[in-house]
């Protein structure tokens, strides 16, 4: 590229007189048009007052590049930018310099020399910054939801509240999902189900699982399998598919026989108006401790049984973990209705015989003392567990799984369903089990931030994204195993890997992997890194 | 006609998320802070990081507050308080005044908006109420939110006395959370993850320092918590199971006597401590009266802003949403989720009108 530092500005502004005092800026300004570069130095001595010069100075001059030197922070990055975008200049064709790092030196000279520096730098390193193209991406409006439960279900119903068409995919022969076996959800999701079979926009499929997704954000093919064989067009993924339960057997002798059940068994058995026996035993924390639904459980349980049937009722539990809405309230209102806890920290002793259950631990206020309990039943928290499926489904889907087998976020501080492919989302029990005030939030949320996503058929987008040289690339595959993002795909043609602009993420791991120095990043080219390393080396040298 | 502008009352991590969110979806936003900056509470919070990030989502905070103060369809009012509102949903009015005028000191103006978004969230609660525990009085009693404040703005650990580096921490759960004497009868979720991450910050920076847990029970929170309070545990940190009722200070000394119960033995012992830190939990806001009033919103009997059953989002008041711990108690990811989630309920409300 021909060399055309004329076209560069350089505009250096006061921050209320802060820089004066400690360096020279029209020292600054000789040296950087002894480069060659153009260099204005505002008289203002206030943001505001700078960012009107700056504008008249944009009209009057006809320039290409800016390096914008002040100290103000980050935050007045993008009115800049705003400016130059009224005069029709790329925002990737500016840098900025805080010369509050110049501020620390006390001798004037030495000051001046460090802002000399850095703006030098910048104005080199934008020097080099070729134009960021554009290109303009298709997206495909409709989205692919996988699991009929209460995550699924809502995360639906809200994509259709921001026009977008759904498509729900659902392993068994009915919609609910786990919530529906809880007696006090049932309204809830029945009320949602109704809503979603009535809604035009969303296309139930039950029995049904997907067997493929192919392509990437914007643009997916998902092969799903059931009754028949379909293939769907869409823009964006979000994988419900919950999570299931077990009986922690391994925790329990063999012998327990019916005398020990599951939550789920119990809740089964209330919503049925089964007897329960006069004494009950919950054991809760022998497995996932660190969850807190056991407890909303177990609260919820053990004062139907108390009120229901009068039963004696004691909880054991390593904490009460009442971190829920109204949890606290429902803890006073069950030890009111005469149920008792206990708490332990060793695990508690459980033994069967004759059609009772002993439990035995110690007693943690006074811990000479051992309680041993009899019941005719023991109800104990099952292990909450992932997806059978998921295993497989996150294979198709090229997605990670967590160390318990749950679907991985990528990164909390996005949002928690987040996957780390763009256009895929882990929304509710499939990725944390939780309770149904925090799916349903999140459902919304990711639908939320999907809509957004995909309310425009067609975008623009700048091509800040990894860039392959194909004259270079060998083909060794190795961007396309290391790319935590999925975003490079082989391009059979031209015998190269290519980059998915909508799916990179502009992290630079495959620019640091590949063996043959093929790929770059438009705005950290290796010329511009490079030319920064010389001058700092130069600098210590 | 329905407005496509929005106006958000409180811009912490929830407001500032639901506006993203809002103007994501192509809405024009307002968003009305109280006090001379965005960000909240969790601005003030310190990073938690050990040799490695604990997930503590403080530096989140700043980042949206970036994002809000640059963004092109976000108008931030800061200084600025609800006055009185009218209208329908679609279509309020909402009068705000904004401090710094320049003629007289408040400048009054009239927003027209489609919906409002509450995301006020919640205030420390004043450890002064727990009179037992001397906070105020011995000066190295202090708050978690202290805690914070001081590790954020000095980067080190001192206790407030001389300044040095204390030898015997502990941090007292639950202070302000589960305690009906005071009507506060409900846990504030929070204190427990960040009292242990706090803890492993100090034993990390501090090694030799020794630091107990006073609690009643460990709230967990998100994934991996199991593996938190192992780490806690293998580091030393020691947990006991029971509150301390008070704490006794000494004339002209630095360490302070609390009475409490050792777990194995079942014996009441006596332990001295240089730095105690209130584990203070979420109360509600202290303006939650006057904008459930000017709003016609239910008001918990906590004094949270009541959600519906089927989203929290939901006030009583068509075209009022809620967002964040203004609607109880929430952690920094849950505040951004249930924003975000705020944003999905105005888009379905403007939809449906």
């Amino acid at each position: 590229m021909k060399r055309e530092v004329s076209k560069i500005g350089i505009f250096i502004y006061d921050c209320e007189s802060k820089l004066k005092n400690v360096l020279s800026i029209s020292e600054v300004c000789s040296k950087l048009e002894g480069l060659g570069f153009v260099c204005f130095e505002s008289p203002a001595s206030h943001f505001n007052e700078a960012m009107s010069d700056f504008e008249k100075y944009l009209k009057d001059n006809e320039m290409l590049k800016v390096v914008i030197a002040g100290c103000d922070s980050r935050s007045k990055e993008q009115i800049f930018k705003n400016s130059l975008k009224k005069v029709g200049l790329s925002p990737y064709w500016v840098n900025f310099v805080n010369l509050n790092e110049a501020i620390g030196y006390k001798e004037k000279k030495k000051a001046t020399e460090k802002a000399i520096n850095l703006v030098t730098q910048a104005a080199k390193w934008i020097e080099m910054q070729e134009i960021i193209g554009t290109q303009k991406v298709l997206l495909n409006q409709k989205v692919l939801v996988l699991g009929g439960g209460i995550a699924g279900i809502e995360t639906a119903l809200t994509l259709t509240e921001g026009g977008l068409d759904v498509i729900l995919i659902e392993e068994t022969s009915h919609l609910g999902g786990g919530a529906v076996a809880v007696e006090n959800l049932k309204g809830l999701v029945k009320s949602k189900i109704e809503a979603l079979v009535n809604e035009k926009k969303v296309r139930v499929i039950n029995s049904s699982h997907l067997v493929d997704l192919d392509g990437h954000v914007g643009r997916f093919t998902a092969r799903v399998e059931g009754e028949q064989k379909l293939i769907f067009e869409v823009g964006a993924v979000v994988v419900a598919t919950g999570n299931e339960l077990i009986l922690p057997i391994q925790e329990l002798d063999e012998s327990s026989g019916s005398l020990a059940i599951g939550q789920k068994d119990l809740e089964n058995r209330l919503s049925l108006s089964k007897d329960v026996p006069q004494r009950v035993c919950f054991l809760i924390d022998l497995v996932d401790e660190d969850l807190k639904i056991s407890t909303q459980v177990l609260l919820k349980q053990a004062l139907a049984v108390k009120e229901k049937f009068g039963s004696d009722v004691i909880c054991l539990c390593r904490d009460l973990k009442v971190s829920f809405d109204g949890g606290e309230k429902l803890y006073e209102k069950a030890q009111e209705a005469g149920v008792l806890f206990f708490k332990y920290t060793k695990k508690p002793k459980i033994a069967f015989s004759d059609e009772i259950v002993k439990t035995s631990l110690i007693n943690e206020d006074y811990p000479h003392e051992k309680l041993v309990f009899e019941s005719d039943l023991l109800v104990v928290n099952e292990k909450i567990m992932p997806g059978r499926g998921s295993n497989a489904l996150a294979e198709s889907l090229s997605v990670d799984l967590d160390s318990k087998g749950f679907f991985q976020s990528d990164n909390v501080k996005l949002l928690p369903t987040f996957s780390s492919r763009r256009g895929i989302f882990f929304v509710g029990g499939c990725r944390l089990p939780q309770n149904i005030n925090e799916t349903l939030s999140e459902a919304r949320a990711t639908a939320a931030e999907i809509f957004s996503f995909l309310s425009k058929e067609e975008i623009e987008l700048d091509l800040t994204s990894a860039k392959i040289d194909s004259d270079k690339c060998i083909l060794c595959l190795t961007c396309i195993r290391t790319c935590p993002h999925r975003a490079i795909v082989v391009d059979q043609e031209e015998e190269t890997a290519k980059v998915i602009p909508l799916a990179c993420q502009s992290c630079g791991i495959c620019v640091s992997e590949c063996p043959v120095v093929a790929i770059e990043l438009p705005l950290y080219t290796n010329a511009q890194i490079i030319g920064q390393l010389n001058d700092v080396v130069g600098e210590a040298g | 006609m329905n407005s496509k502008e929005v106006a958000i009352i409180g811009g912490g991590v929830a407001g500032i998320s639901a506006a993203v969110a809002l103007t994501d979806i192509g809405f024009m936003v307002h968003i009305i802070e109280r006090d001379v900056q965005l960000g909240g509470h969790a601005t003030s919070f310190a990073c938690k990081a050990t040799d490695k990030c604990s997930k503590c989502l403080v530096c989140v905070a700043d980042e949206l507050v970036l994002k809000a103060s640059q963004h092109p369809k976000i108008r931030v009012l800061t200084g600025s308080e609800v006055m009185s509102f009218s209208g329908k949903p679609g279509d309020f009015e909402l009068r705000i005044s904004q401090a710094g005028g320049e003629e007289s000191l408040f400048k009054e103006s009239v927003l027209k908006i489609g919906a409002i978004v509450i995301a006020t969230g919640f205030m420390p609660f004043n450890a002064e109420e727990k009179k037992e525990y001397g906070y105020g009085k011995y000066k190295n009693v202090i708050t978690a939110s202290d805690f914070e404040r001081a590790i954020r703005a000095n980067g080190a650990i001192s206790r407030p006395t001389d300044g040095s580096a204390p030898e015997k921490i502990t941090f007292f759960q639950c202070v302000g959370s589960r305690d009906e004497s005071i009507g506060k009868g409900y846990c504030s979720k929070v204190c427990c993850s960040y009292a242990l991450k706090l803890s492993k910050l100090v034993k990390s920076e501090i090694p030799e320092s020794d630091i107990t847990i006073f609690y009643m029970d460990v709230q967990p929170t998100g994934k991996d918590f199991l593996k938190l309070r192992e780490s806690c545990e293998e580091m030393g940190i020691k947990f006991v199971r029971n509150l301390p009722s008070k704490i006794y200070g000494y004339a002209d000394s630095d360490f302070m006597r609390v009475n409490n119960l050792n777990n194995n033995t079942g014996e009441v012992v006596q332990d001295e401590f240089d730095l105690i830190v209130l584990s203070v939990g979420m109360s509600p806001q202290n303006d939650v009266k006057f904008l459930a009033n000017t709003f016609k919103v239910d008001l918990d009997e906590h004094n949270f802003f009541k959600g519906l059953k089927q989203s929290t989002n939901l006030s009583n008041t068509p075209g009022i949403f809620l967002a964040g711990a203004c609607q109880g108690p929430k952690d920094i990811e849950e505040s951004m989720a249930h924003g975000r989630a705020a944003a999905a309920e105005v888009v379905k409300m403007l939809r449906e009108q």
